[in-house]
């Protein structure tokens, strides 16, 4: 999933009165989630975790034709239950394809990504993805941009666990036959 | 003097998603209530109230409004202040004036003397919340409380999101009680279950109770019927009368 550009989760929920709208969560960088609790710090204490889930919904959940709402006060139009339930949804679906290294455990993430890459079905993957380097006097320099096709700044926390997974997987796979 | 066009008015498109769309199609869900003992203008008793369904924004501003009341009302109240702003009654009693303001609505009857009764889409109480709780007794606003309560119960059930009691919970919780009736284990798993549940729970059990003592009472009619009919064995065909005449049998 996260070797995807845009790593999504389908949603089985619906919104009621648009059944026939798909939802489905699309992975955020830190620095959505953090302009996330920005806007929730703007708001007056007492209405702070409506306004986040509200804000954490706008940003992550997709419809075919785009973003599901166009700002957060859109997604405020739902009422309070319905607000929740969605939000839980959105919130479960993140943990699973958005990890992020503000709030996520990373070293399960990690160990977990490093297993995946040693797997051979994976193997392909695991070397394009670690010879995604610039090599000079310096050293190594990283450049998983190359494996996606995205700048850098695109790409989201869970491809660099990715990346990071693979580069590791290599370098064991390199001292074992040392 | 050369006169200048106006500059033309700038054309402002909103842009809205398929998902917002549909949820604006959904419309204002508003459920209509008979009160009395509330009046309205001209001291014209007000006999129905519309709770309107708000959107979680709107409940965050009726919360932000309690807090900002609050602030008003006990500033310059030096520590009596500082201890009514954590006190969680006045806070409580406050949001709920907020929310009610929000979301109740004048009702008319559409058209009279039908029993139909719509909402304007006015605010019930045009006053505002502060004219609410200079006006309402604490029992009005716990009535119209009880009420918004019945119809965010109501919408929940049209919406489909609302705790489903099907025939095996209805059960499952007969068994329970029915087995731990000595001790406080009903009790204890019934503590955290909403109002609204519960009232369902009791009058799918009260059902369940009259088709049961129905049943039984219908086998012991049943029972009472054939005992006081004598049995097969005992009964004999009346014979000819006086003045019959008997075929023989062929």
């Amino acid at each position: 999933m996260l070797l995807d550009p845009h790593p999504e989760r389908s949603l089985t929920c619906r919104v009621n009165g648009a059944e026939d709208v798909p939802l489905r969560v699309r992975a955020l960088r830190g620095i959505d989630k953090a302009l996330v609790e920005d806007e929730t710090a703007r708001a007056p204490e007492a209405a702070r975790d409506g306004a986040f889930i509200r804000g954490l919904v706008a940003a992550a959940l997709w419809t075919p034709e785009g973003p599901a709402f166009s700002s957060s006060e859109a997604v405020g139009a739902l009422p309070h239950p319905e607000l929740l339930e969605l939000g839980r949804h959105v919130a479960e679906a993140l943990c699973v394809c958005s990890p992020m290294y503000c709030g996520s455990d990373v070293r399960a993430w990690e160990r977990t990504l490093e297993e995946g890459a040693l797997t051979g079905g994976n193997w392909h993957e695991t070397l394009a993805l670690a010879s995604c380097v610039d090599v000079s006097l310096a050293g190594i320099i990283p450049r998983p941009d190359r494996y996606w096709g995205v700048p850098l700044k695109r790409l989201l926390d869970g491809h660099w666990m990715v990346y990071r997974a693979a580069r590791a997987a290599v370098e064991k796979l390199k001292e074992k036959k040392t | 003097m050369i006169k200048q066009a106006p500059p033309p008015a700038p054309i402002v498109t909103e842009r809205k998603t398929a998902l917002e769309r549909a949820i604006e199609a959904r419309g204002e869900k508003v459920y209509t209530f008979p009160v009395s003992g509330f009046f309205g203008l001209g001291s014209k008793p007000i006999l129905h109230i519309g709770f309107r369904m708000q959107g979680s924004l709107e409940d965050d501003a009726a919360v932000v409004a309690a807090h900002k009341y609050l602030d008003e009302l006990t500033r310059g109240a030096g520590d009596a202040g500082a201890a009514a702003r954590v006190d969680g009654d006045l806070l409580d009693n406050a949001k709920t004036v907020e929310a009610l303001w929000r979301c109740t609505r004048e009702a008319e009857e559409q058209p009279e003397g039908s029993g139909q009764w719509k909402p304007t889409g006015y605010p019930a109480f045009m006053g505002g919340a502060r004219w609410m709780r200079e006006h309402l007794t604490k029992r009005e606003l716990a009535m119209l409380l009880n009420l918004l309560g019945e119809a965010k119960r109501k919408d929940g059930l049209d919406r489909g999101i609302a705790e489903d009691i099907d025939d095996g919970a209805v059960e499952a919780v007969a068994k329970m009680c029915g087995e731990h009736a000595g001790n406080d284990i009903p009790e204890q798993m019934l503590a955290g279950t909403a109002r609204h549940v519960l009232t369902h729970l009791v009058v799918l059990l009260s059902q369940k109770l009259a088709a049961a003592r129905l049943s039984v009472e219908t086998l012991l009619r049943e029972q009472e019927a054939l005992e006081a009919t004598p049995p097969k064995s005992a009964q004999y065909p009346p014979g000819p009368s006086a003045g019959d005449v008997v075929e023989p049998k062929p």
